[in-house]
């Protein structure tokens, strides 16, 4: 399998690419739930460092048409701004406890219809 | 405008009841009176019109309250019904789940077909069957009207009231604001708890400070309204409505920062500008307005801000069983810059909807013990207490 790839001013962040890339809101979630707060520091700092470039270079590009090494450097930014939470707010643990439990949810797509109680397909 | 701190309360204050028998009102008898009295008379919403863009488009919606599920179709003539989602010859479940566009949905047993208008439009074998009259074997229709897109249904034989007696004054307060929005996460889970302390648990602010101390510590209220009071609530006859605070002091922390910095402020920080927005959202137009909760009683909460809104429902299955699916929606983005602001206050809201979903199995069986018989109830809960008078109003046929 070929590795995404960067595109090369973002060089430096090419080792978080097959971690922390991740394509949606379910599979960037377990991945935070997977991880303890010193590794989410790492991806954290190091983003944090370019985030600002990233968005003025991603917005270059229409939304519906990246090319691959953008749309890799956008999957990986959408995954920081879905686990920055537990650094930005000062938090021990990745995923705080007492709260209902994301398993639970059944995290249906965007196309799901509205209001209904049980869809099993 | 409503000063922040002194909350300006509008509407039917009468009778409204500090103390509610709980014990009662989670009680299998009682949940079955509020069946057939609340839930086969009330009008419920069940779908966005936003999903049956087409002729042919169509959405099952189970309703577990009433032992049904519906099929909800967008027909030629344009117009959206409901009916029954029950295949004519033996009660096969007709569509399984989802949605989809079709110019007929066929039942999977034995390939019934019926147009979006309910007609039967195809039988194999038809002659096989004596007497056959097709024209009588059309799906079973349910009362069907819409509202600024959204798609409701009323199970009354004869529904008591139309639909706009039914809204009463919000009837014409929010055209267009329900438009142009793009729906961005859907969740759904089914809930050890009646289906009250469900809409109970989203329809006040007072749990903030403490509920969600760890999720968004600083979105609400701030120095000259530190036990964020609501600045406006307003009951009408069935529904009721209140304004949250935002906190004009709230701090952005690092990542959040460049979160909004290129597209719109979102939750945990609130665009509070309503000025373009129709009159029932932020109706008393109060200053540090973060965002509306409307209870349409019975089972629908709406959460309406400055760039996203957020549908949530409570359909019971029984008195200690209930599913909640909750949609978020949030203005379309045009850039990458819009869809990671969006990404970040996604997921931050996710975690603050966990705490407070987190609350209600525990209080559902903490109450099961029977040893409490009581929940009281303050002025920033008047919500609860018109929740509850509006259900015994109902209940005793008013």
């Amino acid at each position: 399998m070929t590795a995404r790839m960067l595109p090369p001013q973002f060089s430096e962040l090419q080792p978080f690419v097959a971690d922390w890339a991740l394509p949606d809101e379910r599979a960037r979630y377990e991945k935070l739930a997977a991880s303890d707060i010193p590794t989410l520091r790492v991806f954290y700092d190091a983003m944090m460092k370019r985030i600002d470039e990233i968005i003025v270079f991603l917005d270059t590009f229409p939304l519906d048409a990246m090319p691959p090494d953008a749309a890799t450097l956008f999957d990986l930014a959408l995954t920081f701004m879905e686990t920055a939470h537990p650094i930005d707010l000062n938090w021990s643990i990745t995923d705080i406890e007492d709260k209902f439990p994301a398993e639970r949810f059944n995290f249906l797509p965007p196309s799901a219809p509205a209001g209904g109680a049980r869809q099993t397909s | 405008m409503a000063n922040a701190a002194q909350t300006v309360f509008r509407g039917a204050m009468d009778d409204l009841p500090t103390r509610v028998d709980i014990v009662d009102k989670l009680s299998p008898e009682n949940y079955a009176r509020e069946v057939e009295r609340i839930f086969r008379r009330a009008w419920l919403p069940v779908a966005h019109l936003a999903e049956l863009p087409r002729e042919g488009s169509y959405v099952v919606v189970d309703v577990p309250t009433v032992r049904t599920s519906l099929l909800v179709m967008r027909a030629r003539d344009g117009v959206v019904r409901a009916f029954h989602n029950i295949c004519r010859h033996r009660g096969n479940k007709l569509v399984r789940a989802g949605t989809g566009c079709r110019p007929t949905v066929t039942c999977g047993f034995h390939g019934w077909s019926f147009a979006p208008d309910g007609r039967l439009a195809g039988v194999p074998d038809q002659a096989q069957f004596k007497d056959f009259d097709k024209n009588a074997l059309g799906l079973i229709p349910v009362t069907t009207e819409v509202w600024e897109g959204l798609v409701f249904v009323n199970f009354d034989r004869e529904p008591r009231w139309s639909l706009a007696e039914w809204l009463g004054p919000m009837y014409d307060q929010f055209a267009g604001y329900w438009d142009d929005k793009e729906k961005l996460t859907s969740y759904q889970a089914e809930f050890h708890c009646n289906w009250h302390l469900g809409v109970n648990a989203f329809t006040e602010g007072y749990h903030t400070l403490f509920l969600h101390k760890n999720t968004v510590p600083d979105y609400q209220g701030g120095r000259s309204n530190p036990l964020r009071h609501r600045p406006y609530m307003e009951m009408m006859q069935r529904h009721h409505r209140y304004s949250a605070p935002r906190n004009p002091d709230h701090k952005a922390t690092p990542a959040e920062v460049f979160a909004f910095k290129y597209g719109r402020k979102l939750v945990p920080a609130y665009d509070g500008d309503s000025s373009k927005l129709p009159p029932g959202v932020n109706p008393a137009r109060a200053d540090n307005w973060a965002f509306d909760v409307i209870e349409l009683f019975p089972n629908f909460v709406m959460l309406n801000s400055n760039n996203w809104h957020l549908g949530i429902w409570f359909w019971p299955v029984d008195a200690g069983q209930t599913v909640i699916r909750a949609d978020r929606y949030l203005y379309k983005a045009k850039t990458a810059g819009e869809r990671l602001g969006q990404a970040y206050s996604k997921v931050r809201a996710r975690e603050v909807l966990r705490e407070d979903l987190n609350t209600m199995e525990a209080t559902q069986a903490a109450l099961m013990s029977g040893v409490m018989r009581d929940i009281v109830l303050s002025q920033q809960e008047l919500a609860l207490q018109h929740h509850f008078k509006v259900t015994d109003d109902m209940l005793r046929d008013v």
